[in-house]
């Protein structure tokens, strides 16, 4: 049986609203999609919100989902249409805060207070960068570093051509590297 | 900066974006230029620092709408209301169409008619008229009002012109009203109605006074747009029919049938979810009707279902108890019998008589624990099935009862020379030694009447595809209460001491061979007929074995 049969399959089960089939999908995907959304919107709740609703939106609208993509590239679009929705109607990237609740904790802190606290210090400085990133520059760089898709699947989930993607990722490692050397 | 337009192919080139040919130019150019070099380093430090970033664990809330989602049941896209919408509707257009057919044809005999009659009384003020004869004007005027180009009636050999239009056009088609026939008629109303050349008709009616006949001359087109107009009105009509009848057929069966049903269908989710909860159980809305009769007997079969599990439960937390403490007892017994073991050797004369009795009683205990556990754990494995010689199989049984030398108890066997059973020969071991012990412990449990005839008879033989063995023995026989739950675990012993899982081990291993057990009535003591059919074989393995034969 090759992969792309056992992908098959498997969206299948997920159109048939086989449980275990979901319930695999929100376990490895639950974190990814409300990470991405947690920093595009700097805000916890709306994160959640909107990754509740990146999830309804995919058990309800699985039937339309095409095998020309991954699930994971799937999802992310999701997410990045209502994330756009959301920024655009509120503007909130004007007044969200750079720093807040949303600043994500690592799960466990290294043990050595040194190290830790440089390390929390780096973060600090780099998650600030990042916040003050164009929202279409940081999800670029986002979906590339931290969800590991590849060019081709960014400029999928963002709508854009591979080559604004590539300009956005090269302009968005070019400002962090420049926040980071103000900020330190 | 020369290299900056070269820099952002840098940043692709981390991420493994870059063909062979552009890798290799950048390659090269790395190698003499140190400020890409420099850049390549500091994109590469962005980067890991930007991957070491931590992924937020996300609460499980923003999963749990989705899932609860995804345990719905779907509710179908054309629910059985949807679909008799659906079907009304048609039904009740094939019902209209029915009666469009003879409705237009009628409508089109009326039109023409109408008009015919409309000439009649034209002639008749014309027979009054003085000469005879009209204006031109009173001709239009007629003409108009029948909306026709010429009328004209004839009498006798003679056609007489009542009133004509300026131009006389020529005739293209014939209409004759004074025969009709039903089909042509529905037919010919059909042919005006999809004519669309514009010719012109002749009709020709009966006339007045004597006259042969009456003719007008007229417009096909005319009629053409008088039979679409109609055609147009019954369509709407037939439309706002179909949807009132439609949406009261949907009312009607959404509250006699789909609501209860949908009612019936949550329960059953509802139910299924947690069957031993006994509010889950559907309640009775007291319909007389079939729905009414299908919510009852769910609701017997739901209580039935949900006290089934209860009990169950609690015979197997019970069972899981009793083998725990079966497991305890045995080995608090086998301490017993080590030291009763020692206790035997002492030399006061009442141990030594009573020593042997407590030592059998622990032992029985101890079988009893034994048996006990195994039966708790029973699952038997299927039997694995081959040809077994029963002969030799029951001089095992006879050799692992164990009979004393001194016994009165005579055994004898009956079986046909040669005779194979189909069976697992383990199972079937232990079924003739269940069998046989329990013959052999009846009639050494109780007082000998006359020993010499006490027997254990065992015969065996073949009918057609199915091995017949009997037990018999000359006992006492089985009382009511031991008849009625013969073959249950549990349910009492034949014997005092038993645990009553003999018979029932026997007749689960006989089932699992597809066979049957039963007690025979009538016979002296009790005699168990046990029949034991040989596999079917298909035909494939058949021919397989002798392939490989």
């Amino acid at each position: 049986m090759s992969g792309g049969q056992r992908a098959d399959q498997f969206v299948e089960r997920l159109v048939r609203r086989d449980e275990r089939a979901w319930a695999q999908v929100f376990a490895t995907q639950r974190d990814r999609v409300f990470g991405v959304c947690l920093r595009m919107m700097r805000n916890r709740e709306e994160a959640e919100d909107i990754s509740q609703d990146v999830f309804l939106r995919a058990v309800k609208g699985i039937g339309q989902f095409r095998g020309d993509a991954s699930l994971k590239t799937w999802l992310h679009q999701i997410a990045h249409n209502l994330c756009l929705t959301r920024l655009a109607a509120a503007k909130r990237e004007v007044e969200s805060p750079l720093e807040g609740d949303w600043i994500v904790e690592p799960v466990s802190e290294e043990p050595g207070a040194d190290r830790a606290s440089a390390g929390a210090g780096l973060r600090k400085a780099l998650e600030r960068a990042m916040a003050e990133l164009e929202p279409s520059f940081r999800e670029a760089i986002l979906l590339r570093e931290v969800e590991d898709l590849s060019y081709e699947e960014i400029a999928r989930v963002t709508g854009v051509s591979v080559n604004t993607v590539k300009t956005r990722i090269y302009r968005a490692r070019a400002k962090l590297r420049q926040r980071l050397e103000e900020l330190r | 900066m020369a290299c900056e337009a070269l820099q952002e192919d840098l940043s692709a080139w981390t991420d493994g974006e870059m063909t062979w040919a552009e890798q290799e130019r950048l390659a090269t150019h790395l190698e003499t230029c140190g400020e890409c070099r420099a850049a390549l380093r500091e994109i590469l430090k962005v980067s890991s620092l930007v991957r070491q970033l931590p992924v937020p664990r996300a609460p499980a809330r923003v999963t749990d709408k989705a899932m609860r989602l995804v345990r719905a049941p779907a509710m179908p896209r054309w629910g059985l209301s949807g679909k008799l919408l659906v079907l009304t509707i048609a039904f009740v257009m094939i019902a209209e169409v029915l009666i469009y057919v003879p409705l237009i044809a009628h409508y089109r005999l009326n039109w023409l008619n109408d008009r015919l009659a409309g000439a009649y009384t034209a002639a008749l003020v014309l027979d009054a008229a003085p000469g005879g004869m009209v204006t031109e004007e009173q001709g239009r005027r007629i003409l108009n009002s029948i909306g026709a180009q010429a009328v004209a009636m004839k009498m006798g050999d003679q056609r007489r012109m009542i009133a004509i239009s300026d131009v006389p056009p020529p005739i293209d088609h014939d209409i004759d009203m004074r025969s009709v026939a039903w089909p042509a008629a529905a037919v010919d109303a059909f042919a005006d109605l999809l004519n669309s050349s514009n010719g012109v008709a002749r009709a020709v009616g009966p006339a007045p006074m004597g006259g042969e006949y009456l003719e007008i001359v007229l417009d096909q087109e005319s009629l053409r747009k008088a039979l679409l107009q109609f055609s147009a009105h019954v369509l709407v009509l037939s439309l706002i029919i179909s949807a009132i009848t439609a949406t009261l057929v949907y009312f009607a069966l959404s509250y006699l049938f789909v609501r209860p049903m949908r009612h019936i269908t949550a329960n059953m989710e509802a139910f299924r979810a947690d069957p031993e909860d006994p509010t889950r159980v559907i309640s009775i809305s007291g319909r007389r009707d079939e729905l009414g009769i299908a919510e009852r007997d769910l609701a017997l079969m739901q209580r039935d279902l949900a006290s089934m599990l209860h009990q169950k439960n609690r015979l197997a937390a019970l069972g899981l108890a009793v083998s725990k403490i079966n497991h305890d007892l045995r080995n608090l017994l086998c301490a017993a019998q080590l030291f009763s073991d020692q206790l035997s050797s002492l030399p006061d004369p009442r141990v030594q008589r009573f020593a042997p009795k407590l030592m059998k009683a622990i032992e029985r205990a101890i079988t009893l624990c034994q048996s006990t556990l195994s039966f708790g754990r029973a699952q038997e494995p299927p039997p694995d099935r081959r040809p077994v010689l029963l002969e030799n199989l029951i001089e095992e049984v006879h050799a692992a009862l164990g009979l004393a030398p001194e016994t009165s108890i005579r055994w004898i066997t009956a079986v046909e020379r040669g005779l194979m059973v189909d069976a697992d020969p383990d199972q079937l071991f232990r079924i003739m030694l269940n069998l046989a012990r329990n013959a052999v412990q009846a009639m050494e449990g109780r007082a000998a009447l006359d020993p010499s005839q006490d027997q254990v008879r065992i015969t065996g033989r073949r009918e057609g595809t199915v091995v017949v063995i009997e037990v018999a023995d000359t006992g006492p026989g089985l009382s009511d209460r031991a008849r009625a739950h013969l073959f249950e675990a549990f349910q009492g012993s034949t014997r005092t001491g038993g645990a009553g899982l003999g018979l029932a081990i026997a007749a689960e291993l006989v089932r699992a061979h597809g066979g049957e057990i039963r007690l025979v009535n009538g016979t002296i003591g009790a005699t168990f007929h046990l029949s034991i059919p040989d596999r079917v074989i298909s035909q494939r393995a058949r021919r397989g074995e002798s392939v490989q034969a």
